[in-house]
């Protein structure tokens, strides 16, 4: 018995046990939270979201997450957005606005500057992010700006990059579900399995 | 039964205690070459690194009043000192720099007594040098730094960090603690009785007196302060005049010494030239980390704070030879600060923004605006207060960098007209408890009493003439969201919960809306929005719900003119 404690007290030696803990913010999608270790939005740690266009029920996706965290006393911060948030429809979907914040970065550096800000000051707990086309040295700074912060951060990209390598904890497939769903395609999860799920708004 | 006697062995006597500091290098230091010899100085231009003298003229003589290398004895002509070190340059005085950084070293002092003296005296007996001193009560300041030796250590340690080069003395009265830093003695004096002793040892020539009266003195043979005092005053009176019996009565606090006290410019403005022209805006950073933690001095002395300051950039001749007008830069912080560091932090996002149009031979600071920052404490079960810290420093850095139109925080306007019932608005700094936002309402308010909006959604079906595709929208509205009261919570105001209640709306606003070339398939749920009429802005609008390539749109049709366009899109 001496002998296993030792071995157990080992640095060296993996138990398997550690591999679950990852902390989560639930997304109000039990559907989807069932699937993600955790329970939800990895905290912390960057979230890729794929998708060939836009409009097919992404922010109905994060929005009741949102919602929650603003109510909370949390901030969120939009980085670059296609378009303009529409105000009304925020509030309706829950969201306190004074906490919101919209960047609109005139470059590119500027934005990827202000992201890594955000992330890394660990003032707004979720940001939610467009951003331009990223190289794995960007999503490395942002990853660990992110794990700084203990920031939950939501990338929006072109389903094209999804091929590439990335250090996002989760990284998801979006696309339109026959009924006016959402088919998600959970293909990397640290943590987890990978999975597919659908939701029905 | 004995009463106990109040605060008896405690009752602290606040004898009158002066700190003289004495500033030889300060018409060096003012030009800012004083940074050269300080540490950190990596940015500096290359010219400065060329050492130099400052020298005065009166007449056709001119002569050296600071010099960094202690050869060269100040009041020294300026001819002489070029035949022994020809790679010497000269620098004129700069009288005005010189009574800045006296003030600036002023409202640093003032964290160590309330009452301040300072002046830059041209006595003839020193050749023509001037001669900068500062005087500080301290004997009011002792208990709070623990004692005189606390006080000292604390002095010492303080002004090693303003990058000046003095000597202190402490003695109870200002012309002997002056006396004292001037001959470079650190051993205070603490009584005036002691004063006497202590001075008598030293020469004559440490008194600050015209250079005739030393002659006289000389002559009759006297060589000592010491000797001097022995002498009826009476008699030194008639003979050398009645000054210099005033000098020593002062000296030895036999007549009161009146001074005027310094005082703190309501305003401040700080000008600081640069001996050569600075190119790059990192040369600019050594010189602006001074003057902010001078400002940072002058705010605490004055015990408030700023949350907009503003930095001019006095330009040199632009490369055309035309003069190049001043950049301003107009600096703000999210929430009212007195440290350094954060006002260093905001002038170095903007100044990284822009490059310099020219190079910089001088800089000017001035802060007019004055608020006292909010106290820094919170409570003790709070958590949110260092988020808010973070929050409005974060909120300063994105601001300085990017621009205030750039980073906003989303609201509402009671406006009927879909364009034009969003705003952005300035983020808020610091959100303790939710704050109560008054709508802005861009109509009259009693037009905002009037009915809402001709709608042909769930509530005005009835009413409006259109019949096609009227859904009950509000029950699909309510799927998207969690629970329908913690919506209401998210509205702070009446209007806004009023606002949740009505038909759904698409999470992107196209804006301007965009003309389609055709007539949308597939539409659905119409909605009538009129409104505008008081303002001019006066529209009529049947809008829809249409379905193109897998994604949803909000469609209308503009009922003046026919055509159809898309303004947002449901994600």
């Amino acid at each position: 018995m001496p002998a296993l404690q030792a071995i157990l007290a080992r640095p060296d030696v993996w138990r398997g046990q550690d591999f679950a803990r990852v902390i989560a913010e639930p997304s109000g999608y039990p559907e989807l939270d069932r699937r993600l270790p955790g329970g939800g939005w990895p905290v912390g740690a960057l979230t890729e979201l794929f998708s060939t266009t836009q409009g097919i029920g992404e922010m109905r996706l994060v929005l009741p997450w949102v919602a929650r965290l603003t109510q909370a006393g949390g901030r969120v911060a939009l980085i670059d957005p296609p378009h303009l948030p529409y105000a009304p429809a925020l509030l309706q979907a829950g969201v306190y606005l004074p906490r919101t914040v919209l960047i609109r970065p005139q470059s590119e550096a500027g934005g990827l500057w202000a992201t890594e800000q955000i992330l890394r000051a660990g003032a707004c707990g979720a940001a939610l992010i467009w951003p331009p086309k990223l190289d794995p040295t960007a999503l490395r700074r942002l990853q660990l700006a992110a794990e700084t912060g203990k920031t939950t951060a939501l990338l929006f990209r072109e389903l094209s990059a999804a091929a590439t390598f990335s250090p996002a904890a989760l990284r998801l497939k979006l696309a339109p579900a026959a009924g006016g769903g959402l088919a998600i395609d959970i293909f990397k999860c640290r943590g987890g399995q990978p999975a597919v799920v659908e939701l029905r708004f | 039964m004995p009463r106990r006697s109040a605060g008896r062995g405690r009752v602290a006597v606040l004898a009158v205690l002066w700190l003289a500091l004495h500033l030889p290098l300060l018409p060096l230091e003012a030009l800012g070459s004083g940074a050269a010899h300080s540490a950190g100085d990596a940015t500096a231009v290359e010219k400065d690194r060329v050492p130099c003298v400052v020298t005065q003229r009166r007449g056709a003589r001119r002569w050296v009043i600071a010099a960094a290398e202690a050869t060269i004895a100040p009041g020294t002509d300026w001819s002489t000192v070029q035949l022994l070190q020809p790679t010497l340059r000269a620098v004129e005085r700069r009288p005005r720099a010189e009574r800045e950084a006296m003030q600036a070293l002023a409202a640093w002092a003032y964290r160590y007594g309330s009452e301040l003296v300072w002046e830059i005296a041209e006595h003839e007996a020193d050749y023509g040098v001037p001669c900068a001193l500062l005087w500080i009560e301290i004997g009011a300041s002792l208990r709070l730094y623990g004692g005189l030796d606390g006080l000292l250590a604390n002095f010492d340690a303080a002004f090693g960090e303003t990058g000046h080069c003095g000597q202190r003395g402490v003695a109870p009265t200002p012309e002997a603690a002056a006396l004292l830093a001037r001959i470079g003695s650190t051993a205070p004096v603490l009584e005036r009785a002691a004063l006497a002793p202590v001075l008598g040892v030293l020469p004559l020539t440490a008194l600050a007196l015209a250079p005739s009266v030393h002659e006289a003195l000389k002559s009759v043979g006297l060589s000592r302060i010491g000797e001097l005092l022995q002498l009826p005053a009476a008699a030194l009176g008639r003979r050398h005049g009645p000054q210099l019996v005033e000098h020593l009565d002062r000296l030895l606090g036999r007549r009161p010494d009146v001074r005027p006290r310094y005082r703190l410019p309501p305003k401040y403005q700080r000008r600081f030239d640069l001996l050569g022209e600075v190119e790059h805006s990192e040369g600019l950073l050594f010189p602006l980390q001074r003057l902010t933690r001078e400002l940072a001095d002058y705010l605490r002395a004055r015990d408030t704070g700023l949350q907009e300051f503003r930095v001019v950039l006095h330009h040199g001749r632009g490369s055309g030879g035309r003069p190049q007008p001043d950049t301003h830069l107009a600096l703000r912080l999210a929430t009212p600060a007195r440290e350094a560091e954060r006002l260093l932090r905001v002038l170095r996002e903007q100044l990284a923004r822009q490059p310099l149009p020219a190079p910089v031979r001088a800089l000017r600071l001035q802060a007019e605006q004055f608020i006292e920052p909010g106290p820094g404490q919170g409570d003790l079960f709070d958590s949110s207060h260092g988020d808010d810290e973070a929050w409005s420093q974060l909120l300063e850095k994105l601001v300085a960098r990017l621009g205030a139109d750039a980073v906003t925080a989303l609201g509402l306007v009671a406006d009927h007209r879909p364009e034009r019932c969003w705003q952005t608005r300035a983020c808020e700094p610091q959100m303790k408890n939710p704050v109560h936002i008054p709508i802005v309402s861009s109509a009259p308010a009693a037009r905002l009493q009037a009915p809402a909006p001709i709608t042909a959604g769930a509530e005005g079906a009835a009413a409006v003439p259109l019949r096609r595709g009227v859904k009950a929208v509000r029950q699909q509205n309510e799927r998207q969201v969690p629970a329908p009261e913690a919506v209401v919570r998210a509205a702070s105001s009446a209007w806004e919960q009023d606002r949740v209640q009505t038909t759904a709306r698409p999470i992107w606003l196209i804006d301007p809306p965009r003309l389609l070339p055709c007539v949308p398939q597939q539409i659905d749920n119409a909605e009538r929005i009129e409104g505008g009429w008081w303002d001019g802005g006066d529209v009529s609008r049947d809008y829809y719900h249409a379905e193109l390539h897998g994604g949803r749109f909000w469609v209308y049709q503009d009922r003046n003119s026919q055509s159809w366009f898309l303004q947002g899109i449901w994600a």
